[in-house]
């Protein structure tokens, strides 16, 4: 959904108490919020609820909603911080799964790999990047973010988030010669 | 070794961040490997293929919505409730806190981020009794406090700045650092510029370079101070240039603060003008990219030296390119968010 859209719905939201709005919005950022979540190493459960809470305060703030600018940045510096209090006892967050280092990626390759199958193929390229890379990769190519909202968001250095896009970028490109050497010799361009 | 630069100018590319002479690199080195030329395209179309994501089941929505009209008022839960319901928002509202001074120690953050597409344009006011408004395209980060008033800009923002001689007011961008008391001015910064700008219309300010923090130039009113994006960076020392800007109407400014000059080339973008003088049409087209929020794509090498001066204010983009096609021969294609000039 385009960023003005959102921002419609936002304002539908904080000056006509739209439910109906409410839902679209909540449709729209719950499985990317959720996903968000768990990659800062949280359950999927625990995940959720953190999740459906910010939006049961976004809800009975909506009338200051006014001051909230940035709906998306709001959201997730919000699901952010519940995080980090989820993971109050640690003084500082830390990544738990390490990257798969060239792990191979399982599955057969077809000679005839059609767009989709493509697709997921490189979505299984990007699932084996660590949690940190694939939360960077997903912002910043999902949800528009820039290097430095990243960053903030994060509490990483700009540099850190190019450096781990690049590395997407490699894993992908790895992907995309290991499907040439497994198989059909013309990738279909649609 | 080659990889890895390439991989870092792809990433550039659909990240969006990848500036002129990146683009030139880039189609350089693709030029050299026509074997990474499929991946790259591939790599894109990967990019900007985006599955949307699946809705929750509504039982998620209406088991939030129950706890959020959920109002609350006897049990001894709810007062723990209140309390975890207050710090959640404190929580919630530190990303805002441009707006809001906060004293609290958990995480001492007062940022705040605003930032506008191609074609969008906004005018908010700061904490402090700024205003702002941003030009497209462009992206504003900033912190105020007890102490400081800080901005961090990419693109381009007219500031009527609030007095407040106990808190400088400081805005940072690209390598110029603009230090203000009470005063209107407009930034220019886009990095994919050739040149950054800034123009004072009342008041003063000083700015100097991150590289020589210790050169510091003062603005009067109407004065324009420029710097080339790519010297500021390679000769620190290069003299900063300063150059009158000319209004049309020479000095009729009420008296009462704002605005922006509408008749003034650098501001005329406040009132929602689109002013340019002599400028070729290959960086208007730059500008009308970020103004409508379009592509322009050129065919005709001619075309591109074509020079223009003009403004638009509720043109479309359709009726501009029409405008400008009375002075010069050319034609386009409107392909909605693409247009291409031949």
């Amino acid at each position: 959904m385009p960023a003005i859209d959102l921002q419609v719905l936002w304002d539908a939201v904080c000056k006509a108490d739209d439910q109906q709005s409410f839902r679209q919005l909540f449709d729209h950022y719950y499985p990317r919020l959720v996903r968000f979540a768990t990659d800062l190493a949280i359950s999927r459960e625990a995940a959720e609820e953190i999740v459906s809470d910010v939006f049961v305060q976004l809800w009975k703030n909506r009338r200051e909603g006014g001051s909230i600018l940035y709906l998306k940045t709001y959201l997730y510096t919000a699901v952010r911080n519940r995080c980090y209090n989820h993971h109050r006892d640690e003084q500082k967050h830390q990544w738990l799964e390490l990257e798969a280092e060239n792990a191979p990626l399982a599955g057969d390759v077809h000679p005839q790999l059609e767009w989709k199958e493509m697709q997921q193929w490189l979505d299984k390229a990007i699932a084996t990047l660590s949690p940190q890379g694939r939360t960077i990769f997903r912002l910043i190519r999902e949800e528009g973010f820039k290097y430095k909202e990243v960053a903030l968001l994060l509490e990483i250095s700009p540099r850190t988030v190019e450096t781990q896009l690049v590395r997407a970028t490699s894993r992908l490109r790895e992907a995309l010669q290991q499907y040439s050497r497994g198989g059909g010799p013309k990738i279909p361009v649609p | 070794m080659h990889h890895h630069r390439l991989d870092e100018l792809i990433t550039a590319k659909l990240s969006g961040t990848l500036d002129e002479s990146g683009r030139e690199e880039l189609a350089a080195l693709l030029l050299q490997h026509p074997e990474w030329e499929q991946q790259a395209a591939l790599l894109e179309q990967y990019w900007n293929s985006v599955q949307e994501q699946e809705a929750p089941p509504a039982a998620v929505f209406n088991e939030m919505m129950a706890k959020a009209e959920h109002t609350g008022k006897t049990t001894v839960k709810v007062v723990a409730w209140w309390k975890w319901a207050a710090a959640a928002t404190l929580a919630g509202l530190l990303c805002t806190a441009g707006y809001h001074l906060w004293q609290h120690s958990y995480r001492q953050k007062e940022l705040q981020l605003v930032e506008t597409r191609n074609g969008e344009r906004r005018h908010f006011r700061l904490s402090d009794g700024t205003t702002v408004h941003l030009n497209a395209s462009s992206h504003l980060t900033c912190r105020l406090n007890a102490r400081t008033r800080e901005i961090w800009l990419d693109g381009e923002a007219f500031f009527e700045v609030a007095k407040d001689p106990a808190r400088p007011f400081v805005v940072h961008a690209a390598s110029m650092n603009i230090h203000a008391l009470g005063t209107a001015f407009n930034v220019k910064a886009y990095p994919e510029d050739a040149q950054y700008e800034t123009t004072l219309l009342e008041g003063a300010v000083e700015v100097y370079l991150d590289k020589t923090p210790e050169q510091k130039v003062r603005l009067r009113p109407y004065e324009k101070l420029a710097i080339g994006s790519t010297a500021a960076l390679a000769s620190p020392e290069k003299k900063l240039i300063i150059k009158p800007v000319v209004s049309k109407v020479a000095m009729a400014k009420a008296a009462a603060l704002p605005a922006a000059d509408s008749t003034l080339l650098e501001t005329a973008w406040v009132s929602n003008r689109l002013q340019f003088e002599a400028l070729r049409f290959d960086q208007l087209a730059k500008l009308l990219e970020r103004w409508y929020g379009v592509k322009i794509e050129f065919r005709n090498e001619t075309v591109k030296n074509y020079v223009f001066s003009g403004s638009f204010a509720s043109e479309s983009i359709t009726q501009a390119l029409q405008a400008l096609q009375l002075t010069e021969e050319f034609h386009f294609d409107n392909q909605s968010t693409r247009i291409i000039i031949y």
